[in-house]
């Protein structure tokens, strides 16, 4: 129950309008999360990292920078975090995931731009966001049009600095993307002072690939047919592991895995035997945005995966650890990158197969496909995912939603009536 | 009227001191966000049962913690609310 009320106020912020968002939280996280039965005891680490989400983390942030250390804020699992730990700075996660800052972000931007464009804009913006503030530079990419030109407005307010991401993945888009990588090198170099070294690189490569590893472990124990940790349990780890420290994230995840394990091992379930169990693929659910699951888990489902940035995107390939110099290291960067499969490529049937892999793994019953709206590239990649997943007889449900909660109960409805279907 | 009870604290270092005592002792301790109605600050509190209050209090007394209080609200988590941030 820390008073954070300097720290923000040095930080610039906007404490009357904040102060509306820390009056909703723990409602919304109490309702969300603490009326599960049976958690996994080891999520009390990730109740306080939400508890203390403006406070604990920012102050860290903070001392870092006093120490002559910068922090770099990203918004797409594209920007490689390994260039920025390895020039002995931060990279953290920006929100973007609450209807609370949609209102900030439509002042600038059309209506029709998908609300976690207008979320992150509005946080920076409102100033109702303390990593916002805290971050030295923001690092975009060219994942969208509606990225591409809110960037400019921010830039406008902020250092920031834009990777090209290729939108095809033929060899020299790869090579292209490594180029750009090597930019990125030289930015953060000169933008911290700090040299990227062959030792430091292979430092930051690892470092990163072990919290992949550890939403690796988190994720095999969700395939179980015996189900030791809920999807909105999942989904807050998946979220939180944008903004901890690296090192103690992977530390607590594993920890948390132990316990998970030995649940298999005894047969704890959070869920009773014959629970659907749901796959959900599409845009990202950037924190807060807890709606989603909260519903199909509410509903008679279970979530099972996410094939999404905030989920299988984010850890499933790792950084080939066994190069030696920096220009093999920045390829082994480059190649494993660009295997994420996002709507913005052409073509992109390796994200289809990627969700009928990822339904098979984890026993899904059936596939709920979101698209935030007015995300033109998932919502037209829509047509082809379900046609795929029909051929292959795997039901499958389309939905568009956004922050708000004013289609919760039509949601409700709707996703009730498929879990149900699934049970015929 | 059924309750929950929540340890409120200065900090939350404090509040996980009692968090990882409690664990300890196998008693009952779950982190949460301070609810609104309980304090206009933010950050960790600790939901306890009504029935180990007193030790809870014992165990903050002996180690040192310092807390603000123990208090009780009326219990209203609801997973159907359908309210998000």
């Amino acid at each position: 129950m820390a008073d954070y009320n300097e720290m923000w106020k040095e930080l610039g912020m906007n404490l009357e309008e904040h102060d509306k968002l820390c009056e909703v939280l723990p409602q919304a996280f109490g309702d969300v999360f603490l009326t599960q039965e049976n958690r996994p005891e080891a999520m009390d680490y990730y109740n306080f990292v939400i508890a203390e989400i403006h406070g604990v983390r920012p102050k860290e942030l903070i001392e870092h920078k006093k120490n002559g250390g910068k922090v770099f804020g990203t918004f797409c699992i594209y920007v490689p975090d390994e260039i920025i730990f390895a020039a002995d700075a931060i990279a953290t996660g920006l929100c973007g995931g609450s209807q609370f800052w949609v209102p900030g972000g439509e002042k600038v931007l059309p209506v029709n731009t998908c609300p976690l464009i207008k979320a992150s804009v509005g946080a920076r913006l409102d100033k109702t966001c303390p990593f916002f503030r805290i971050a030295d530079m923001y690092i975009g990419e060219t994942t969208c049009d509606g990225k591409k030109k809110a960037w400019e407005i921010l830039a406008e307010d902020v250092p920031f600095y834009v990777m090209d991401l290729p939108q095809m993945k033929r060899r020299k888009d790869v090579t292209a993307w490594k180029e750009e990588i090597e930019d990125l090198k030289k930015k953060v170099e000169e933008f911290t002072g700090n040299r990227i070294t062959e030792e430091s690189l292979k430092k930051a490569i690892s470092l990163i690939n072990e919290k992949r590893k550890a939403l690796m472990r988190l994720y095999n124990c969700r395939k179980q047919k015996v189900l030791p940790i809920s999807g909105r349990d999942a989904l807050v780890i998946m979220q939180i592991a944008f903004y901890d420290d690296p090192e103690r994230f992977t530390q607590m995840t594993n920890k948390l895995c132990d316990e998970l394990e030995q649940r298999i091992e005894q047969g704890i379930s959070v869920v009773k035997e014959g629970t659907k169990r749901i796959l959900v693929t599409g845009t990202p659910l950037a924190v807060p945005n807890w709606k989603l699951h909260n519903i199909i888990e509410t509903s008679g489902g279970v979530v099972v995966c996410e094939e999404m940035c905030t989920g299988t995107r984010y850890f499933e390939q790792l950084v080939d650890e066994t190069k030696v110099t920096l220009d093999e290291q920045i390829e082994a960067l480059a190649n494993r990158y660009m295997q994420i499969n996002c709507a913005c490529f052409t073509p992109n049937e390796a994200r289809i197969d990627d969700i009928i892999r990822l339904a098979k793994e984890y026993k899904a019953d059936g596939i709920i496909n979101l698209n935030l709206k007015f995300c033109n590239l998932y919502a037209t990649e829509t047509y082809k995912v379900e046609r795929e997943l029909r051929k292959e007889g795997i039901p499958v449900l389309s939905i568009e939603t956004d922050y708000t909660d004013s289609d919760s109960e039509q949601l409700r409805t709707r996703i009730g009536a498929f879990i149900e279907m699934l049970g015929e | 009227m059924e309750l929950d009870w929540y340890v409120l604290f200065p900090n939350h270092e404090n509040g996980l001191k009692l968090y990882n005592i409690l664990k300890e002792h196998q008693i009952y301790a779950v982190i949460a966000p301070t609810p609104r109605a309980l304090s206009k600050s933010c950050g960790i509190s600790l939901k306890i049962k009504e029935a180990e209050k007193e030790i809870v209090e014992q165990y903050a007394n002996q180690q040192q913690v310092r807390y603000i209080g123990i208090e009780c609200l009326k219990k209203k988590e609801n997973s159907r609310r359908d309210k998000y941030c």
